[in-house]
């Protein structure tokens, strides 16, 4: 398990909904420490708060109670900008990971903060892209619009775009549901080589089969609540 | 020679009413917002213009206020529905009627007339007698020649970086959210940008036809929507990039519809007719677009 500095700190977490005038924590004094670098799997039955928590860290929501540091910063203090440049949340719906009616050309150059730093001409970001894309199978459709992607290549494209983002955390929400094997091998791909450029993973799954090749820890959540906390290689043996 | 006159016609108005139609054409496909608002700003920029230019304010400058009024009712849409959470037809409906109080404010009356005063168009007057027939050659080049670069410059901006933001902002809010755009900003500039460009129609409109009325907006959305669905029938997507499709499909629209119109007017078809057959027209090209493209369009809409 990787023991670098805590990148993401959650303390005592509450988050209700109201249900059928009911009120339902869907999250329930929930603290939880990320290190840097740590690909975390968030994993638990339907209703256990794995998006909520997904959605509280990329400040979506705001918790009643309890405080969220990102880098050592209240998240609730941060700017936009800042969380974007801290944070990164690829959903289970690909079609949200990119806009449609852009190529992907224009789609990757969006998402490329370090590209626009350096004020690298357009040939230089097609060639970038191009081979950016190129071990992905979709180097042929980089002046193709978005919406001409199968779902699964749109998920590959959304995880491709969180690795150029300078986001030291990625939030991933069941990003191969729905993606067939070749498409998910793709990804999981992709999603190893995120944790290899050193960003924190926080990814939320039902299958913790498909995160094996990956994983540094893995939290179980049952009603709000963390049920277990444990290395990833504990639930292996 | 008489034939020609309809193509006369056709050519000058719908290389006018283009801008509006452009306006519609980014505010629907760019970011998505079916922004009625144009019917409300395209009077605005005539009659802020036409008041401006009867109190002895030079052309350049009522131009440029004109546009800004525009403007400012695109941005009242958009801040409207980012503020409120109003809906976005709702939103535009409020403003095109808050527009239309104030474009009678502005002029004090619901026309004025500027036959006597200096226009574009004056410049290339000598142009339009250059051709044996009446055909306004000067005219319609020096409109070819702003809608041009306005489409120009358009697709180059909506291809920066900035353009680019703004796109995401409009197409997908939530995934823009997550890379830092500022999503009620952007749709706020766009729709500021866009009824600029409606206003910009309606001067256009008031130096042509010699006088600004307040409703002279009427009928400019079925307008741009059917121009827009005749555009996007014939200018094939794939060969341009997004929004190059979009803003060449509605200024070869808008030219097409009225070139349409004014050939039908003069076959006999009755000015009272126009806007029954402009329907039928905009649900004829619709569901000639077939079943897949017909259904993306009404989702559009929702």
């Amino acid at each position: 398990m990787n023991n670098g500095p805590d990148i993401v700190e959650v303390h005592d977490l509450l988050v209700t909904f109201s249900r059928w005038g009911q009120t339902v924590r869907a999250i329930d004094g929930m603290s939880l420490k990320i290190p840097a670098g740590q690909a975390l799997i968030v994993t638990g039955p339907n209703g256990s708060g794995k998006t909520t928590l997904l959605r509280v860290l990329s400040c979506l929501l705001a918790p009643e109670q309890g405080e969220v540091l990102i880098e050592g910063k209240p998240a609730g203090k941060l700017r936009p900008t800042d969380i974007a440049n801290a944070v990164f949340h690829v959903h289970q719906d690909p079609l949200i990971g990119s806009v449609p009616t852009m190529t992907l050309f224009e789609n990757l150059v969006l998402a490329d903060e370090e590209a626009c730093l350096h004020r690298l001409n357009r040939k230089t970001l097609a060639a970038r892209n191009r081979s950016l894309l190129l071990p992905l199978g979709l180097a042929e459709r980089l002046q193709q619009q978005a919406k001409t992607l199968s779902g699964g290549q749109r998920q590959i494209l959304a995880i491709l775009i969180a690795s150029l983002r300078p986001a030291k955390v990625i939030l991933l929400d069941e990003p191969l549901a729905a993606l067939d094997a070749t498409n998910a091998g793709i990804c999981l791909k992709l999603i190893g080589e995120l944790k290899k450029l050193g960003k924190t993973i926080v990814y939320v799954t039902h299958d913790l089969n498909r995160v094996e090749l990956f994983a540094d820890r893995i939290v179980t959540l049952q009603d709000g609540r963390i049920l277990s906390d444990h290395p990833a290689h504990e639930s292996q043996k | 020679m008489n034939s020609f006159i309809p193509l006369d016609v056709g050519l000058m108005t719908g290389l006018i009413y283009a801008w509006p139609v452009i306006a519609f054409a980014v505010a629907f496909r760019v970011l998505a917002f079916p922004d009625i608002t144009i019917e409300g700003s395209f009077p605005l920029g005539a009659a802020t213009y036409g008041i401006l230019l009867k109190n002895g304010v030079a052309v350049p400058i009522a131009l440029c206020l004109g546009v800004i009024a525009g403007a400012l009712a695109g941005c009242l849409t958009a801040y409207f529905h980012v503020r409120f959470k109003l809906n976005k037809l709702l939103a535009g409906i409020i403003v095109v009627a808050i527009t239309y109080t104030m474009s009678l404010r502005i002029m004090g009356a619901s026309n004025i007339g500027l036959l006597t005063q200096p226009s574009l168009f004056d410049f290339v007057q000598p142009l339009n007698h250059l051709v044996n027939v009446r055909f306004h050659v000067g005219t319609i080049m020096l409109l070819g020649v702003l809608v041009g670069a306005v489409s120009v410059a358009t697709a180059a901006s909506l291809s920066s970086r900035s353009g680019l933001r703004l796109r995401a902002a409009g197409a997908n809010p939530e995934y823009a959210r997550l890379l830092g755009v500022h999503v009620p900003a952007n749709l706020i500039t766009g729709l500021a940008v866009t009824n600029g460009l409606a206003a910009m129609g309606g001067i256009l409109a008031t130096m042509n036809q010699g006088f600004a009325d307040v409703g002279m907006g009427q009928g400019v959305l079925i307008l741009a929507l059917a121009a827009m669905t005749i555009g996007e029938k014939l200018v094939p997507e794939k060969w341009f990039s997004y929004q190059s499709y979009v803003l060449l499909a509605a200024v070869i629209g808008a030219v097409v519809y009225e070139v349409l119109v004014s050939y039908a007017l003069s076959l006999g078809l009755a000015a009272t007719d126009l806007k029954l057959a402009t329907a039928v027209l905009v649900l004829l090209v619709i569901a000639l677009r077939g079943t897949k493209n017909g259904q993306l369009f009404l989702e559009d809409l929702k």
